[in-house]
């Protein structure tokens, strides 16, 4: 089946890439419906919370002369994921709002890198105030925020 | 004379009770054009009766939640996927808000983005696979 691939955002003009044919490699395909919003408020027991680049902070006797950019704040609200594919997801989305502005282009970074990494098809949105409704691969999906911007990452098709 | 007067007189009254009545309807009417929700088309891939489905999807759950009301995303999501999942079959997709960007690979011919009042409505479709057995 011929597929689209289609990325907007309600602030800028929207572009339409060129048609692309995948090819699915799933032998079987397991379905789960699965709601959030930004009011949820469940949380999974034993949720990952992640402090991203605290490796990289070594002691130092003096305070630094350039005062480092405060760690990101990890929330996941939901998800039905393996821990390394969350922790993943996390690393490339706070790779992906450092590089970009927009959230159309940390979405498109996000949803790229996995369809290269766990092949198609993936989507992404990213925001600060949506609620969604959606129908998701059993295993590939999560829901979480980095500080005040909600991150759903889903495998669909 | 007199019974023909007041004949007239009944007359008139019954007449401009008529006048009046056309008058609210017309005010009436006018304010219900006025509170239509307007529609605007962003982005689409879609057959049309598929979209005036959506919008009247939405207008509807509009319509019916008090003006003073929060938007409740999700549910507005959950009943535009349900209602073209079941019409339209399987699967269709959700969003619902005032401030998000996504990027998403959806089927031909099943894809729209709308605005309807303030709110953004991303609907699309992905193919599904049945399972093996």
């Amino acid at each position: 089946m011929l597929l689209r691939r289609r990325r907007f955002d309600k602030t800028t003009p929207l572009a339409t890439a060129l048609p692309q044919k995948l090819t699915h490699h799933q032998s079987s395909f397991r379905e789960t419906e699965r709601k959030m919003s930004e009011d949820a408020k469940k949380n999974i027991a034993g949720a990952l919370t992640a402090r991203p680049n605290s490796d990289d902070q070594k002691p130092s006797p003096l305070p630094s002369p350039a005062p480092a950019v405060p760690p990101k704040k990890v929330i996941i609200k939901s998800a039905d994921m393996i821990p390394d594919m969350q922790k993943e997801a996390v690393d490339i989305a706070v790779a992906a709002f450092e590089k970009y502005n927009v959230e159309k282009d940390v979405a498109e970074q996000i949803k790229k890198e996995f369809d290269k990494r766990h092949g198609p098809t993936w989507h992404c949105i990213v925001g600060r105030n949506f609620g969604s409704y959606v129908t998701h691969e059993t295993n590939h999906f999560v829901y979480f925020y980095l500080d005040q911007k909600a991150v759903l990452l889903f495998k669909s098709g | 004379m007199e019974e023909a007067e007041k004949e007239l007189e009944r007359r008139s009254k019954f007449l401009n009770s008529l006048i009046q009545q056309k008058k609210k309807a017309a005010i009436e009417s006018e304010h219900e054009h006025e509170s239509s929700l307007k529609v605007d088309v962003r982005a689409c891939d879609m057959p049309l009766p598929l979209q005036n489905r959506a919008f009247q999807c939405a207008r509807l759950y509009l319509e019916s939640m008090p003006p003073a009301n929060k938007l409740d995303s999700k549910r507005l999501a959950l009943a535009l996927k349900k209602e073209f999942d079941s019409s339209y079959g399987p699967a269709w997709h959700c969003i619902v808000g005032t401030s998000f960007g996504s990027y998403v690979t959806h089927s031909v011919g099943g894809f729209l983005y709308f605005s309807i009042d303030k709110v953004y409505i991303l609907l699309f479709k992905t193919a599904v696979e049945p399972l093996d057995h």
